[in-house]
């Protein structure tokens, strides 16, 4: 380690401590990125050396300038650059990364991508974690770490380890602190109801398919229709019903998925909604090839054993008891698949029902909830107690927009003519 | 038992005398009901085009006239050529005359003069089958009508065209226009035309119990003053059926067994009467009988035809769930037996209608009984009080979340820089594709 490398440490050991060293610290170190890269080679011997919760700044930066020249082919180069950014990110000081978002947003990404390049992207999920938790302003804010980091978690199908992330409940953006984008935004809901579905939790699925697809856009984007083709689909299967659109949802997006090109999909719904399993057969199998061009066929394949569920579970509301036979004629099954239906149904709990084997009955019960009991008490009162945080929230809320100046001065202002904001702020808040 | 009706000319099709039938219309209506007969009525057909065509010969309509004898000819009946060029030589020469006196009338700028050239022209259009001029002169003529009346008059003649051109919501329109003009008494037969005329739309809308409202309101004076559209007959008839369709026990008493107006129109058609007394009175099989017997010539009816098959359902649909109103549980054999139904059809139709919501039952099909099911409203009431506070929540949460969005102006937005989704579209497909084998799944 030679001379100007060495004073760099020098600088990054002193001035490590408090913050108003460390702006010091972080103008010193823009200025001597040059130096750093120039020296590119001895990079990797100077890291060791720091400690990543109180030099998180210099390792940082250090780790940006070596970021651009890693070598995503090199097996040997990535484990190392891998290394070094784990050791860093699951250390980091959260108050020394908020002075570099955006170096730090850079270091991550190229993390994810190198995990990705040497096919383990397993092995980048624990630190991006751990870094879109030292971005984040609060455990409420959006990061373009959070989409990152299930992505990740859907690469490496290890879709519970994204749970920590999908638990916060991410309502604020601050754009200078974390650099996030609204097609971070869009990236993350989308891959959060992928991970979702994986997790075969279509409801909470088919809300994050909807935060994606009814976001603010003069445009017609693909992530949002995507989601929103992956949204009807959990929807049919969830609810068996069309997918709730906000009306604010936009007019492009709503104006396409009603257009020819959505085809395949509202085929499938008119079949499903008919509870014609033949005819939704059909569809599947006549745009089988649309389908898996969206990578969506196995998701619509589900629809066909959520439809059989959905006939069995409608002949319970309307009969107290039914043969088998007709329960396989009422629901286009066969016998055998009939009673394999019932049986799994029965077990999971889904309907309340017992079989006759002697004279081939099955005789369904009402639902035995009196919802009565402790637990309910218990399940009630957290509920109204996040819906009462969440109605804090909400006052908080209009009591910023109250005072907001540009608020303020649209309300003042004489002009007649509504402006976009005022007018969705307006009636968002009305709602 | 509809769709036999529909595939041959029914049996009981004779019950209908084409001469009476046709008798209780005037104007152009008795030429487009006899046309109707002609092409859904194989055995009436020979019947019905004669008399159509003896019928439009007394008119200058020679359009309806040339179709009518394209329908005829196979039967032998020779196309009149001659007269049909007469008369359209002679409507040409009228209409010039009509044309002239208008553009008379219009330089001269009375505006009465006006207004009486357009109606004439309108009636003129009318005689000859050409609707389409003839709305389009009778909405010209709004502009010079000086009186309530004339407005009433103007609206009339809309109503009128439009019935005959099928146009349902300029009918309901116009009917609104002329209530709301505001005249110092309305004759009672002009009020049961717009009556008759809403209640025809919101037939033909399919909302069957805004029609009944309607047609029950229909005074008998009206007489035969409305026959160019339809006859007192067909009033009784489509708003006793519309009425059986949706309404209530109660509405049933009031409106129209307590309804001396409607009870004299039903006098005319006794069979519809006794329908109405029958499901009033519960005798649901007699009741029944008489749709099944009406509805060959329901078929033939050019309003009703469409609506048949949709009203007998919810005729059918409403007799069962009044008869089983007062039931905690009922033997579904003794109640098909009732209905005079196969007890598998009967089954099938509670089946839909508890599927529906219609019915708060269940059906156990092993014994062949039907239980009334009362819902627990307390344990609903909790599945409500919980899914609507789900709701809330979720619909909050993505509100707060787009207001903030709004307040950081983060809007995607088709600009080509980094932000922009268009560039970065493929790049996601890509990433989409990566990991398609998770959705495989």
């Amino acid at each position: 380690m030679d001379g100007p490398l060495q004073k760099v440490v020098a600088n990054i050991k002193a001035k490590s401590t408090s913050p108003a060293d460390l702006t010091v610290l972080l103008t010193d170190l823009m200025s001597c990125e040059e130096l750093l890269i120039k020296h590119m080679p001895q990079l990797d011997d100077l890291l060791p050396v720091l400690d990543p919760t109180t030099h998180t700044l210099g390792m940082v930066f250090i780790l940006n300038c070596k970021a651009a020249a890693v070598p995503l082919g090199n097996l040997h180069a990535v484990n190392i650059f891998l290394q070094q950014c784990r050791r860093m990110l699951l250390g980091c000081d959260p108050l020394q990364v908020k002075l570099v978002p955006s170096q730090f947003v850079a270091v991550c990404m190229k993390l994810s991508a190198a995990a990705i390049a040497i096919k383990s992207p397993l092995s980048a999920i624990r630190p991006l974690r751990a870094a879109a938790c030292a971005l984040q302003p609060s455990p409420a804010h959006f990061t373009p770490l959070h989409a990152e980091c299930v992505k990740l978690c859907l690469l490496s199908k290890c879709y519970y380890a994204a749970q920590p992330l999908l638990e916060q409940e991410l309502l604020q953006i601050d754009k200078d602190g974390t650099h996030v984008t609204p097609r971070d935004l869009l990236l993350y809901h989308y891959y959060a109801g992928m991970v979702e579905i994986g997790l075969k939790r279509f409801k909470s699925a088919i809300q994050y398919f909807t935060l994606a697809f009814s976001a603010p856009t003069h445009v017609l984007n693909a992530i949002m229709l995507e989601a929103y083709k992956k949204g009807w689909l959990c929807s049919l299967i969830e609810f068996g019903e069309l997918p709730r659109v906000p009306k604010y949802t936009s007019t492009i997006l709503r104006r396409h998925v009603k257009s020819a090109s959505c085809i395949a999909y509202q085929e499938l719904s008119e079949a499903f909604l008919a509870h014609d399993i033949n005819s939704l057969r059909a569809a599947l199998e006549k745009h089988s090839s649309a389908l898996q061009a969206d990578h969506n066929f196995g998701l619509a394949k589900q629809c066909i054993d959520a439809l059989k569920r959905r006939n069995i579970l409608r002949l319970t509301r309307t009969y107290l008891t039914l043969s088998l036979e007709n329960i396989a004629e009422q629901a286009q099954l066969d016998l055998a698949e009939a009673e394999k239906y019932v049986y799994d149904m029965m077990s999971s709990g889904e309907i309340c029902a017992s079989i006759d084997e002697q004279q081939g009955m099955v005789r369904f019960n009402e639902w035995e909830e009196r919802f009565d009991s402790q637990s309910t008490v218990n399940g009630m009162e957290q509920s109204i107690g996040r819906a009462i945080a969440l109605a804090q929230k909400l006052q908080e809320m209009n009591l910023q927009l109250a005072v907001d100046h540009n608020y303020l001065s649209r309300v003042s202002s004489q002009d007649r003519s509504h402006s976009r904001w005022e007018d969705d702020v307006n009636t968002t808040l009305n709602r | 038992m509809s769709s036999t009706a529909a595939q041959a000319p029914p049996p009981l099709a004779p019950s209908l005398d084409v001469e009476t039938y046709i008798s209780n219309y005037s104007g152009v209506t008795r030429l487009k009901r006899l046309a109707f007969i002609a092409a859904k009525s194989t055995a009436l057909k020979a019947d019905a085009l004669r008399m159509a065509l003896e019928e439009v010969k007394r008119t200058t309509n020679t359009s309806l006239y040339l179709e009518l004898a394209g329908l005829a000819e196979p039967a032998g009946a020779a196309r009149e050529d001659a007269w049909v060029e007469e008369v359209d030589r002679r409507a040409a020469h009228t209409l010039e005359k009509l044309e002239a006196g208008l553009a008379a009338h219009k330089s001269s700028l009375v505006k009465e003069s006006i207004r009486m050239g357009h109606t004439d022209l309108a009636e003129f259009y009318f005689e000859r089958g050409d609707f389409q001029n003839a709305f389009k002169c009778f909405v010209r003529t709004r502009d010079y009508c000086t009186t309530a009346k004339h407005v009433i008059a103007m609206c009339l003649g809309v109503i009128r065209v439009s019935i005959h051109m099928e146009n349902f919501t300029n009918v309901s329109a116009y009917v609104g226009k002329a209530e709301t003009t505001p005249a110092e008494s309305l004759d009672a037969i002009l009020v049961a035309q717009l009556k008759a005329a809403a209640g025809l739309a919101q037939l033909e809308a399919k909302n069957y119990g805004l029609a009944a409202r309607k047609f029950v309101e229909v005074s008998p004076e009206l007489g035969s003053a409305f026959n160019d559209v339809l006859s007192l007959q067909d009033v009784a008839l489509y708003g006793g059926l519309c009425a059986l369709a949706s309404f209530s026990r109660d509405e049933l008493k009031s409106k129209l067994i307590d309804n001396g107006g409607f009870r004299t129109l039903l006098e005319l058609f006794p069979d519809v009467r006794e329908l109405i007394n029958d499901f009033y009175h519960s005798k649901y099989a007699s009741c029944l009988q008489y749709l099944r017997k009406l509805e060959p010539d329901l078929l033939l009816d050019i309003h009703l035809h469409d609506h048949v098959d949709g009203i007998i359902k919810a005729i059918q649909s409403r007799a069962i769930i009044q008869y089983f109103s007062p039931y905690v549980r009922i033997n579904m054999i003794q109640m098909a037996a009732a209905f005079q139904f196969e007890v598998n059809e009967l089954e099938r139709n509670l089946a839909s209608l508890i599927s529906s919501g219609q019915i708060e039952a269940r059906i156990d099909s092993h014994h062949k009984v039907l239980y009334a099911r009362h819902d627990d409203q307390r344990s609903a009431t909790f599945r409500k009080v919980l899914s609507m506070g789900e709701d809330y929540m979720r619909d909050t949460k993505a509100l707060l979340l787009r207001i903030n969005l709004m307040r950081h102006d983060f809007i995607l937005k088709g600009n080509a820089d980094t932000l922009g989704p268009s560039k970065s579209s493929r790049q996601d497909r890509q990433d989409h594709a990566s990991f398609s084998e998770n959705m495989s799944l």
